[in-house]
C-alpha cells in the first residue's frame, strides 16, 4: 500500500524516533513477563456509595474485601474484559471504609482500601469532597529521538500535590480523581498510559476512583504531518518530515484508532478498553447510552464528562450528545455541578486557540450556553499547556475579540470583574446563570515563551499568547505569568462542601497561584 | 484487520461540507509537501478529503483522480464516493462505495455513507440493509448514530416510521433505555397518530426524566393530543409544584413560562368545552 511506502521513508528519515519507541515497548513487555504472577495496574472505577468495581491484570482472579483490614471476609471473582479483570463490590454501605487484598488476610498481604461515596445529596462524613483533576498530565511518555522530553515532570507536579496536601489541607484523602484527558502522549496506547498514568499515580489511583475525558492524545495517530512544524531534528535540514504523528487524528469515530499509522488498530481504542464509565446512568445520571460521554453522582457533586475529541467532531453525534446534556442537566439537584471536557472553550494557549480550532469553537458556541442555563458552576479542560481561568461568565459564545468585560463578566461595585476571593466569594450562578472556566492542560508540562517567526503558527507562542480576556488578569512580573493565565506546572484542586465550593491551581512545589470560591446561596 | 490507509485517511474530513478552522493551515503543509513529493499517493488523498469537505470539488477530484492513477482503484474508492455523497451525485457515490466494500467488506464507515447515500438516492432497501450492517460491525456505535439512521428511515415511504421504530428499539435493547432514543421514538408515534404508544414510551422515561420540568410538560402537551384535559391540567400541576422546589437556572425560569403558556392553553380549552 502506498502508505506503507511512505512509512518506509519516515522510518528511515526519523529511526531514532522509532528505535526509541521499540525500546519502551520491548523493555515493557519483559517487566509484564517477570511479574506476571502478581496483579498490576490496580484501579478503581465507578466506586458509589452502594459499590464498586475494582480493575488489574495479571495475578489472581479474586479479591478479599471488608470493613475492616484484619477482616477480609468477603470475597468476589473477577470477569474479564478488555484484557482486564474487573470485579465487582456489591453491597457496600455509604461513605465507609473497605479494604481489599488479592489474598486473605496474613503478614504477606497488601492491603488496600478506599472509601465509598456518600448517599446521594449528602456531603462526606469528613465535610468536604476532595477532588484532584488532571490535565495533559501523560507527558512521561512523550518521546523523541529516543528520548523523553518531559521526563520526571508529571511527578513533580503530583509532588507538588502531595506537598500541598499534606502541609495545606490537612492530607485529607483523595474523593475523586478527574483527568481532563491527554493523560498517556503520544498516541493512547495501552504502553503509554501504563507508563504514563498507571505507573506513577499507583498509589492514589488504588484509593480512589479515576474519571476520565477523551484528548486528542487519546485518538492515536492523524494524518501525515511534517513534524518538523514543531521541532528540528536533522532531519528536517533535508526536507519535510512527514510523520503520523500522535494527537492530531480528525476522525469523530473511535473504531478508526491507529496507533502508529498502518490502519486502525484490530483492539480498537485503548481508553474505552481501559476504563469501565458509567453508559447506562449506574451512579446516578440520565443514561447516555456511549462510555464516550457519561456523569455520576458523587453525594452533593455532580460530574459531567463530554467527549470533546470525538463526538463533538460529527454534527449530529454533537447534536445528540447537547440534547443527553440538556436532559442529564435538567434532573440534576445535586449542590454543585462539574463538567470536564479536553478542548477549552476560552484558551490562548500556544498551539491551541479557541478561536482558531473547531473543536473548542464547537464547545464553546454549542455547550456554553447549555452549562449557564443549565446550572453547571465550574467547568474544566485541558490541552492549553498552562493556567488559564475565567471571570465570572455569563453569554460570551464569540471569538475573544467580542468579549466585553462590562457585559460577560460579573463586575463589582466599582464596575470592576470579580475575582471570586476572600471576602468576595461568587455567588452560585442561580437564575442568571454564571460559571467559571479553567484551563489546565499543564500537569506534564508547561509551554515556554518562545516568539513565533514570521508566518509560523504551531510550536512557538503568538504575541497574544495567555492574552484572552475572557480569562482573570494576572499583575505578577514573575516567570511564568503572562497576562491572562500562567505558563507553569500544576494541577487543579477542587473542595466542595454544602455551602461553597472552592478551586486551586497547585503549582510543582505545592504553592497556590490561584483560587476562586462560590457560594451557595 | 488492516483497513485501507485511504478510508482511514479519508476519515480526516468527516462530517458535511463546511469550512473548519485549521484546515487552511492544514493545506497550506500538504501544499508545501506535495510539492516535494508529487507522486505520493496519500498526500494526495489527504489533500483531496480537506479540498472535499471545504467543498472545493474540482480541486478533490483532480488529486484523487491523481492518486487513482499511482495505485489501486480501490483504495481511493471510499474517499471518491464521499466526494460525490458530499455533491449530491448519490448514484456515482454509490459506484464507488460498493467498489470499496468488494475490497474492504468489513469496514463500518463504508456501510454508514452507504446507507446515507441509497437514503438519499431513495434506494430505501439499499440504506436499510447498509444501516442494519454498520450496527452489526460496529462495536461501538453511539445513540447519535442511532438516530440519525432512524431519521433517515422515517423519511422514507410507506414503512418508514415502523422501520424507524424497529431500529430505535433495536437500539434501546442494545445501548439500554436512553433519553435521546425514546423521545424520537415517542415523536414517531405521535406522527403515526399512536397517542397511546407515545404515552406508553414517555411514561417509560418517568424514572430517568420525570423529576424534570420538561418531562411533566411534555406529558401534559401529550395528553391534551390525547384529549385527556384532566389528567394534562394534573401533569401541569405537578410540574409547577416541582419547579417551586428545584434551585433556580435560567432554564427552569423559562420552563416556568412555558407552564404558565400551558395553564393559559388549558383554561381554553375548558372554556370552549
Amino acid at each position: 500500500m502506498f502508505r506503507n511506502n511512505l512509512l518506509r521513508i519516515m522510518c528511515i528519515a526519523i529511526s531514532p524516533f522509532f528505535f526509541g519507541v521499540a525500546i519502551q515497548a520491548e523493555d515493557l513487555s519483559s517487566i509484564q513477563q517477570e511479574t506476571a504472577a502478581e496483579p498490576g495496574r490496580i484501579f478503581l472505577q465507578q466506586v458509589s456509595f452502594d459499590s464498586a468495581m475494582v480493575k488489574w491484570r495479571d495475578g489472581p482472579d479474586t479479591i478479599w474485601y471488608g470493613s475492616k483490614p484484619e477482616e477480609l471476609n468477603l470475597t468476589v471473582t473477577a470477569r474479564v474484559e478488555a484484557n482486564h479483570k474487573i470485579a465487582s463490590l456489591e453491597g457496600l454501605s455509604p461513605d465507609t471504609d473497605v479494604y481489599y487484598a488479592f489474598q486473605e488476610t496474613g503478614p504477606e498481604a497488601a492491603i488496600m482500601s478506599f472509601r465509598t461515596a456518600p448517599v446521594p445529596g449528602a456531603v462526606p462524613e469528613d465535610g468536604n469532597t476532595h477532588i484532584w483533576l488532571l490535565g495533559d498530565s501523560g507527558t512521561a511518555t512523550q518521546g523523541l529521538q529516543g528520548t523523553f522530553s518531559h521526563e520526571g515532570e508529571a511527578i513533580d507536579v503530583m509532588n507538588g500535590f502531595l506537598k500541598y496536601n499534606k502541609s495545606q489541607a490537612g492530607d485529607e484523602p483523595l474523593d475523586l480523581l478527574l483527568l481532563l484527558g491527554d493523560n498517556a502522549y503520544l498516541e493512547g496506547t495501552d504502553e503509554q498510559w501504563q507508563g504514563a498514568f498507571f505507573d506513577i499515580y499507583t498509589d492514589i489511583i488504588q484509593g480512589t476512583a479515576t474519571w476520565p475525558t477523551i484528548g486528542n492524545h487519546e485518538m492515536g495517530v492523524g494524518a501525515p504531518f511534517d513534524i518538523c512544524i514543531f521541532t528540528k531534528i536533522p532531519a528536517c535540514e533535508v526536507g519535510p518530515v512527514m510523520m503520523n504523528v500522535g494527537g492530531i487524528s480528525a476522525s469523530s469515530d473511535p473504531d478508526s484508532y491507529d496507533s502508529d499509522g498502518d490502519g486502525p488498530d484490530p483492539s480498537g481504542l485503548p481508553y474505552l478498553n481501559i476504563f469501565t464509565l458509567p453508559s447506562k446512568g449506574e451512579m446516578g445520571g440520565i443514561p447516555s447510552g456511549t462510555e464516550q460521554y457519561y456523569s455520576f453522582n458523587y453525594g452533593n457533586v455532580h460530574v459531567v464528562s463530554l467527549d470533546s475529541q470525538l463526538t463533538n467532531r460529527d454534527k449530529t453525534m454533537r447534536a445528540t450528545m447537547r440534547d443527553w446534556l440538556v436532559d442529564d442537566l435538567s434532573a440534576n439537584e445535586s449542590d454543585w455541578t462539574i463538567v470536564i471536557f479536553h478542548h477549552p472553550p476560552y484558551s490562548k494557549g500556544s498551539n491551541h486557540d479557541s478561536d482558531r480550532e473547531q473543536n473548542e469553537i464547537d464547545m464553546r458556541v454549542t455547550f456554553a450556553p447549555v452549562f449557564e442555563n443549565y446550572g453547571v458552576d465550574v467547568i474544566y479542560s485541558g490541552h492549553s499547556h498552562s493556567y488559564e481561568r475565567s471571570w465570572y461568565l455569563r453569554g460570551h459564545y464569540g471569538m475573544s475579540d467580542s468579549f466585553d468585560v462590562t457585559r460577560d463578566a460579573l463586575l463589582d461595585a466599582d464596575g470592576n470583574p470579580r475575582l471570586g476571593q476572600g471576602s468576595e466569594p461568587y455567588p452560585q450562578g442561580g437564575a442568571e446563570g454564571r460559571a467559571v472556566y479553567t484551563v489546565a492542560g499543564n500537569a506534564g508540562k508547561a509551554d515556554k515563551e518562545k516568539l513565533c517567526p514570521e508566518g509560523q503558527v504551531m510550536g512557538c507562542t503568538l504575541p497574544n499568547w495567555l492574552q484572552h480576556p475572557a480569562h482573570r488578569t494576572f499583575s505578577e512580573s514573575a516567570p511564568g505569568y503572562q497576562r491572562n493565565g500562567i505558563a507553569l506546572k500544576g494541577s487543579i484542586v477542587l473542595d466542595a462542601n454544602k455551602s461553597s465550593l472552592t478551586s486551586r491551581f497547585v503549582d510543582e512545589h505545592g504553592q497556590v497561584l490561584d483560587y476562586f470560591t462560590i457560594k451557595r446561596n | 484487520m488492516l483497513i485501507s490507509a485511504f478510508a482511514f485517511i479519508a476519515l480526516v474530513s468527516s462530517g458535511n461540507v463546511q469550512a473548519h478552522a485549521g484546515d487552511h493551515r492544514a493545506l497550506a503543509e500538504l501544499d508545501a509537501i506535495i510539492k516535494k513529493s508529487p507522486a505520493e499517493p496519500a498526500l494526495l488523498v489527504a489533500r483531496g478529503a480537506l479540498y472535499s469537505r471545504s467543498g472545493q470539488w474540482d480541486k478533490a477530484e483532480r488529486d484523487l483522480r491523481l492518486a487513482e492513477t499511482l495505485g489501486n482503484k480501490e483504495d481511493v474508492a471510499f474517499e471518491f464516493g464521499r466526494l460525490y455523497y458530499r455533491r449530491g451525485d448519490n448514484q456515482k457515490a454509490l459506484g464507488y462505495i460498493d467498489t470499496y466494500i468488494g475490497a474492504y467488506p468489513k469496514y463500518p464507515p463504508a456501510f454508514l455513507l452507504r446507507a446515507r447515500a441509497a437514503g438519499e438516492a431513495e434506494q430505501f432497501d439499499i440504506a436499510n440493509e447498509s444501516y442494519y450492517t454498520y450496527f452489526s460491525l460496529s462495536p461501538d456505535p453511539q445513540p447519535g448514530e442511532y438516530l440519525a439512521a432512524a431519521q433517515l428511515l422515517a423519511s422514507m415511504k410507506p414503512a418508514g416510521i415502523n422501520n424507524a421504530l424497529a431500529l430505535l428499539d433495536m437500539a434501546i435493547t442494545r445501548l439500554g433505555l436512553n433519553p435521546q432514543l425514546q423521545r424520537y421514538a415517542m415523536q414517531l408515534e405521535l406522527r403515526r397518530d399512536d397517542t397511546e404508544g407515545a404515552l406508553d414510551r414517555w411514561y417509560s422515561l418517568e424514572d430517568q426524566l420525570g423529576g424534570t420540568p420538561e418531562w411533566g410538560i411534555t406529558l401534559a402537551r401529550v395528553l391534551i393530543l390525547a384529549d385527556s384535559v384532566d389528567e394534562a391540567r394534573l401533569a401541569v400541576e405537578t410540574v409547577k409544584d416541582r419547579l417551586i422546589s428545584l434551585r433556580q437556572t435560567p432554564a427552569r425560569k423559562a420552563a416556568g413560562e412555558t407552564i404558565a403558556r400551558l395553564e393559559r392553553q388549558l383554561a381554553e380549552v375548558q372554556t370552549n368545552h
